[in-house]
């Protein structure tokens, strides 16, 4: 937080992202525009997140030199949010379609899916780089990681994968494979920024690791929604919905703000 | 005498003298508590000097009453402070303690100038006899360079990425001393030489460990810039022996 109170940059950005956000998600609440109003404005606050994202993430990536770990890092974190910034412009595509239904498996399933390996890489990357051993917060973590990890198996993969109603295997192998890529990013974020726990870097990535967080549990509400055909598509959005689609909004914007600040202290940005 | 802090105020580094007049027998036992713990200052008094360091780059000299923790005996100083930064953002304060008679200038309230009470540190604790057998001045001012530098990345390391990230890269100046039957130890920043004499591709190896593992936590700018500002510290000729003997790895 003390960088927010002395650098004036991120703090606007961080106050602009989260105004944006929160303009973003009382919009789709409200729905002010009317019947197809809140579709519209969820696809685009998550379009305007997932891209700002990925510019950031190039531009992280562009400021290091060329043979710089953080160059290999931010080169594989851009890759993996440009693939998944595709996948929400994919996504929006059909679903802003009038009457549309997005299929599934769809295009953007496989951007999104295209996106994780790159994304586990630069988190392993990241960690590895330090070489950080395996001290008291390390454990600390790992004994907040693996209760998740239980919950994640036991709710969420377990029911997928005992479902015998699926009628093609890619679905399936789909809706299993979310949730745990969601879980093995989780891990990394939250291993990276206890390793820089005390330094002025553990900020930054505290806020990347809380956006990823965050993108995780919107993904397990969604699938969760879905599973039970809870989730609204078109029109006014339920509770449940509001759940999966406005924190989806927020974990990018979190996500843009710790590379931000990380860009401002790296003297990137 | 001089103590330097990472962005929340607890000590990185603090002056093997201020640290025993402080009623620490090991300055490392210093290492990582709050500032206020360790100088023996009210809370709300160190509060203040680190906000003033943080928001405005450097504090005015102000009386400080400083307390041993063993005997409780205080004593008066002037403390001033100038903000270490990094690509402009704040990462720690570098505190100096004076008498309050003392004569200030006004090279108090620069970071550059903590640096060059950082080499000085370095050089009194090799003069100190702390082991390092090397017999003509020039070695021992190239000692001192060695010292000054890895001392340096360590508090940039601690003040960047966390104790515990400086700990590993003592581990790892630790690890490669013992494979290669080198004597050199290295705690809290403070590098100490061995009866042994160094060979000259063990400097250079050693620094090149330190510097690498400070970039790949942080990023080469980063680094390149606190080594600069080191680098002023010392003669031409001292620097200029250093990049033949390859201790400046970043140029």
């Amino acid at each position: 937080m003390v960088i927010l109170r002395q650098d004036r940059r991120s703090f606007r950005f961080a106050v602009g992202a989260v105004a944006v956000w929160a303009a973003f998600s009382l919009a789709y609440i409200l729905g002010p525009f009317g019947g197809d109003s809140p579709t519209w404005i969820a696809n685009i606050g998550t379009l305007l997140g997932a891209w700002s994202v990925a510019v950031l993430a190039m531009l992280l990536w562009r400021a290091y030199a060329p043979d710089e770990v953080g160059r290999r890092v931010w080169l594989a974190l851009f890759l993996g949010f440009l693939l998944w910034a595709i996948g929400d412009t994919v996504w929006a595509f059909y679903d802003l379609q009038p009457g549309g239904e997005v299929p599934y498996p769809s295009p953007a399933d496989v951007a999104w899916v295209a996106g994780y390996p790159f994304l586990w890489a630069a988190l392993w990357m990241r960690y590895r780089s330090m070489e950080a051993r395996p001290g008291r917060r390390q454990w600390l973590a790992l004994a907040l990681i693996v209760p998740a990890g239980v919950v994640v198996f036991g709710y969420v993969l377990w029911p997928i994968l005992t479902y015998s109603g699926y009628d093609r295997l890619i679905e399936q192998a789909l809706d299993a494979l979310y949730p745990v890529g969601e879980f093995i990013l989780f891990t990394g974020a939250v291993l990276v920024a206890v390793a820089m726990h005390g330094g002025r870097l553990s900020f930054p990535w505290r806020i990347i690791a809380l956006g990823i967080i965050v993108l995780s549990l919107a993904d397990l509400v969604f699938a969760y929604a879905t599973w039970n055909d809870l989730y609204v598509i078109e029109g006014t959005p339920n509770a449940i919905t509001i759940l999966a689609d406005a924190p989806y909004m927020g974990a990018y914007a979190a996500i843009a703000v710790g590379e931000y600040v990380l860009g401002r202290l790296e003297g990137a940005f | 005498m001089l103590v330097f802090t990472d962005e929340r105020g607890a000590v990185v580094l603090i002056e093997d003298e201020l640290a025993r007049a402080l009623g620490f027998d090991d300055p490392d036992d210093a290492v990582g508590d709050p500032l206020a713990a360790t100088l023996g200052l009210a809370a709300a008094e160190a509060e203040a000097l680190l906000n003033e360091i943080s928001a405005s780059g450097g504090s005015r000299y102000r009386l400080a009453q400083l307390r041993n923790q063993r005997t409780g005996r205080s004593w008066w100083v002037m403390a001033s402070g100038s903000a270490a930064v990094a690509e402009g953002r704040f990462i720690g304060a570098d505190i100096t303690l004076t008498p309050p008679a003392y004569t200030l200038s006004a090279d108090y309230l620069s970071h550059r100038y903590n640096l060059r009470q950082l080499a000085e540190l370095v050089r009194s604790r090799l003069r100190d006899g702390s082991g390092l057998v090397i017999s003509e001045e020039k070695e021992k001012e190239l000692g001192s360079y060695f010292a000054a530098r890895m001392l340096a990345l360590y508090v940039l390391v601690v003040r960047m990425a966390g104790r515990d990230l400086g700990a590993t890269l003592e581990e790892k100046v630790r690890r490669l001393n013992r494979e290669r039957g080198w004597s050199m130890e290295m705690r809290r920043g403070r590098v100490t030489f061995g009866e042994a004499d160094l060979p000259p591709e063990a400097w250079r190896e050693i620094a090149q460990v330190a510097h690498a593992y400070a970039i790949s936590v942080t990023s080469k700018r980063i680094v390149a810039r606190e080594l600069a500002e080191l680098d002023v510290n010392f003669s031409r000729t001292t620097v200029q022996r250093a990049t033949l003997y390859g201790l400046r790895t970043d140029v």
